[in-house]
């Protein structure tokens, strides 16, 4: 079935996904800002602020309380960056009416209660109290500094920043630490009013409920702010290929190696399906070349694979592997980029690729997060189209597409974060 | 198959114990679009022993079933991979402490997915040069799992918890041990724990019990009625060491704590009533998550589990936190504290309600609701019997059970930036 969007106002709209099994229902706002360097700790602590307590549920305990008391009920805040938007989501995901034990329908009370959290802060003199903010950023810092406790993330991350330098592609959505410790609370209250301003919003729902108590909430609460202008995206999607090479080394057991190429299809290009296909094939599935060949014949590695970046022109590849191997990975792995440039792939390997792609989105549509998730990643653009038709759309795409796709790819970056010793294997 | 119709969600389950010894379970969700299957057995790292000719035990080397898991994929013919990449079939296998698992998600091809599945895990093949070339792949892999702190300063933990148990050693083994494994190994193996009486096939998603079992009589072997004895071991109340740390490359400190508990068979009660008290004591609500939150020593990532298996027990805690140690003495003067004041029978019943709500919630795929039941079934509970059993939890059983939490009987695992 198809989503039904309906636009609320020249800045945000609701999507209603379609009918669903799920045990669970959910509402999601996610408001979009162009991501820069200023201001993207300001809106990442602001998220985690917004819902951490309201001024009806002003402690954890409370709100918390509050969540006990609707079957536990669950929020979920994220701040990712999509292309050059930093975006900001707000969940709460509850149980559907049939499951709960006397049959009451949280629906209301949950969407009041993220309403709460989103228009009626617990300010005190208009900013967060000093002591819940410095918890807020503390966390925030922590979470940042984390990031570097996954090596595979943290190396891909550093092949990202050497790939698009200077560029918001490689801003973190949490910003620096230094940008987080220059924050206040007087700051992330300004941030506030400036989202509920410049923000573009969309809000995707989950359930059987009519919207029309939705939609009446929503508009009535934007209502009451002042004129909202949402602020336009530009982000320069021309690039200059390069040869960078960077080695970085820590105290680690296994080197991890990422390349990093330039891909000149993006959304909403309709080639960008050639390209899902192409990096598939590529580096994407079980029976990719890259596990086929990297992996399984010549056992350089437990994992080589690829990620495409439809909203920047990017593709990452990485694996882990011996330093004194890397060589030899990251030349199987151009090696086999050629080999679809040239066509030189079977037809199983083609439709085994397509396959494996084919049934990630069919199967998102049993899953509310992955069904949120498909759905979010289009808000982008406003347009929508169904897992269906975007397993027609993979169907439709040619072996010279795919081809194509990879001919369009170009090697820019070489990334390698290796022990400070060669580990020798016994 | 017996028709078994849970009373609060009210999903029907399909259950047969097949004349070949397998346990079946098929959850039927009509709406879905999607199917998920797992086949499991009831063998992981912990069991680290064959039998001998003469009567005598032999020890295997560490990291074997995880070995034989990633073995098991290949065959004289074609590797069971690309046969699902045929049927399109998102298919994969992991091994932890006390059971392996094969399993797929499709939503085309179900059942000839569903024979492959069957027929690869039934049909082992082990040569001398396939059993080598795993070697440098298992090998990254152990390299990979001994660069994430986060598994470290867990394996750390039960290294120090536990004096003899082999819940200590790492699922993996070591690149010294699995060079040590052979074909004639990984046979035997293969022969003592993948006995179908040992085992459980768990579908759920679009599918008919009908369908199930029409593909399961066709590919399922007879077998042997045979069931490897329980699990034992020598294994003291005490733990080996109450604080473990090393260095590596984090931003913050890492930390577990573990409470070693004595191993019992988990029931649907005992569950359900460990889970509601680590949410009664750690959750959101609970004094000691708001303490060691206002004193600045943990942040959003703190997290609580309860961890067992055959011959082990622990309630766990673990995060990220500038002052590991601190947060251990709050965690056990809280827990002396509860233990002595007693629970809040207001509280429990907030937090019954919720667990209830979340439990429920965590059935919202054919993927979880196929893992539930797994779990389940491996654990030896029946399946969905948590639900219930969360509804009769009195405030005195609680009381009882954390009551076994031993608070002078616990290790401190830290991981410290370099």
């Amino acid at each position: 079935m198809q989503p039904i969007p309906q636009k609320l106002n020249h800045a945000m709209s609701l999507l209603r996904l379609p009918e669903h099994h799920y045990r669970t229902d959910r509402l999601t706002g996610v408001f979009a800002v162009p991501i820069s360097a200023k201001t993207a700790s300001e809106y990442a602590v602001l998220a985690y602020l917004l819902t951490r307590s309201c001024a009806a549920y002003p402690t954890i305990v409370a709100l918390n309380r509050r969540l006990n008391e609707l079957y536990g009920a669950t929020l979920q805040t994220s701040v990712i960056r999509v292309g050059g938007w930093q975006m900001l989501s707000f969940t709460i995901s509850y149980l559907n009416k049939r499951y709960t034990l006397d049959g009451s329908d949280l629906t209301g009370d949950c969407t009041k209660l993220l309403m709460e959290l989103l228009f009626h802060p617990a300010l005190e003199e208009g900013v967060f109290p000093a002591e819940v903010f410095a918890q807020e950023q503390r966390c925030l810092l922590e979470r940042l500094q984390g990031e570097m406790n996954n090596k595979r993330t943290y190396a891909r991350q550093r092949c990202e920043e050497l790939l698009c330098p200077d560029h918001p592609f490689s801003l973190n959505p949490y910003g620096t630490e230094a940008t987080i410790q220059a924050l206040t609370p007087a700051s992330a209250a300004a941030a506030r009013e400036r989202l509920l301003s410049e923000a573009t919003i969309h809000w995707l729902y989950q359930g059987e409920e009519d919207t029309d108590l939705l939609v009446r909430e929503l508009t009535s609460r934007f209502a009451t702010l002042p004129y909202r202008q949402p602020a336009g995206l530009k982000v320069d999607n021309t690039f200059a290929l390069k040869e960078s090479a960077l080695t970085e080394r820590m105290d680690l057991n296994q080197a991890k190696l990422v390349l990093g190429f330039r891909i000149a299809i993006n959304e909403p290009n309709p080639d960008v399906d050639a390209a899902l296909l192409m990096n598939t094939l590529w580096g994407g599935c079980v029976t990719s070349l890259l596990f086929t060949h990297v992996r399984e014949e010549q056992s350089l590695c437990y994992y080589c694979a690829s990620f495409y970046d439809r909203f920047q022109n990017t593709i990452l590849v990485d694996s882990g592997v011996k330093e004194s191997d890397a060589q030899k990975a990251k030349e199987e792995i151009l090696r086999q980029l050629e080999a679809i440039r040239q066509g030189n792939f079977s037809d199983e390997e083609l439709e085994a690729a397509r396959r494996s792609l084919i049934q990630r989105y069919a199967a998102a549509g049993d899953n509310p997060d992955a069904l949120e998730g498909y759905y979010l990643s289009q808000t982008i653009y406003d347009d929508y189209i169904t897992p269906d038709e975007k397993r027609s759309r993979i169907l439709a795409v040619t072996k010279e597409d795919v081809c194509r796709a990879a001919r369009l790819t170009h090697f820019d970056s070489t990334y390698l974060l290796a022990p400070e010793q060669e580990v020798t294997e016994a | 198959m017996k028709a078994v119709k849970n009373p609060l969600i009210g999903d029907t389950l399909y259950v047969d114990t097949h004349k070949t010894g397998l346990k079946i379970v098929v959850w039927p969700q009509p709406a879905a679009s999607s199917v998920y299957a797992v086949f499991a057995t009831k063998y992981g790292s912990v069991y680290n022993t064959l039998p001998t000719a003469d009567g005598g035990i032999e020890e295997v080397p560490e990291g074997i079933a995880h070995y034989l898991e990633h073995k098991l994929f290949e065959s004289e013919g074609e590797d069971a991979f690309v046969r699902y990449a045929a049927t399109g079939a998102n298919a994969n296998a992991y091994t932890s402490f006390d059971r392996t698992a094969y399993l797929f998600h499709a939503t085309e091809n179900v059942l000839p997915s569903l024979e492959i599945l069957l027929d690869f895990v039934q049909d082992p093949y082990f040569t001398e040069e396939t059993v080598q070339k795993e070697q440098g792949i298992i090998g990254q892999e152990i390299r990979m799992g001994e660069d994430q702190p986060g598994r470290r300063v867990f394996f750390n933990l039960l290294e120090a918890v536990y004096h003899n148990h082999p819940v200590r050693v790492d699922i993996a083994g070591t690149v010294d041990t699995i060079a040590r494994i052979t074909p004639d190994l990984l046979y035997r193996c293969y022969r003592r724990y993948y006995n179908l009486h040992n085992m459980v096939l768990v579908v759920a998603g679009n599918i008919t019990p009908e369908e199930v079992m029409d593909t399961a009589n066709r590919l399922l072997k007879p077998c042997d009625d045979f069931v490897p004895a329980a699990f034992a071991v020598d294994e003291p109340d005490t733990v080996r060491q109450e604080y473990v740390e090393v260095s590596m490359p984090v931003a913050s400190p890492l930390f577990y704590l573990g409470f070693k508990g004595t191993a019992i068979q988990q029931t649907a009660a005992t569950l359900a009533g460990s889970r509601l008290l680590l949410q009664l004591l750690a959750g959101r609500t609970s004094r000691l998550f708001n303490r060691l939150m206002d004193e600045g020593i943990i942040n959003d990532q703190f997290e609580d589990e309860y961890f067992f298996g055959p011959g082990y027990r622990m309630w766990l805690f673990g995060g990220e936190s500038s002052n590991p140690k601190r947060v251990k003495e709050i965690v056990c003067e809280e827990l002396r504290r509860l233990q002595t004041e007693g629970l809040d029978p207001d509280e429990v019943e907030a937090c019954r309600r919720s667990a209830y709500g979340r439990l429920v919630a965590g059935m919202d795929d054919p993927t979880e609701c196929g893992e539930l039941i797994q779990t389940n079934l491996i654990d030896g509970i029946e399946p969905l019997a948590e639900l219930e059993a969360l509804a009769k939890l009195t405030v005195a059983d609680l009381q009882e059970q954390l009551r076994e939490i031993r608070v002078d009987a616990c290790s401190l695992s830290v991981v410290n930036p370099l």
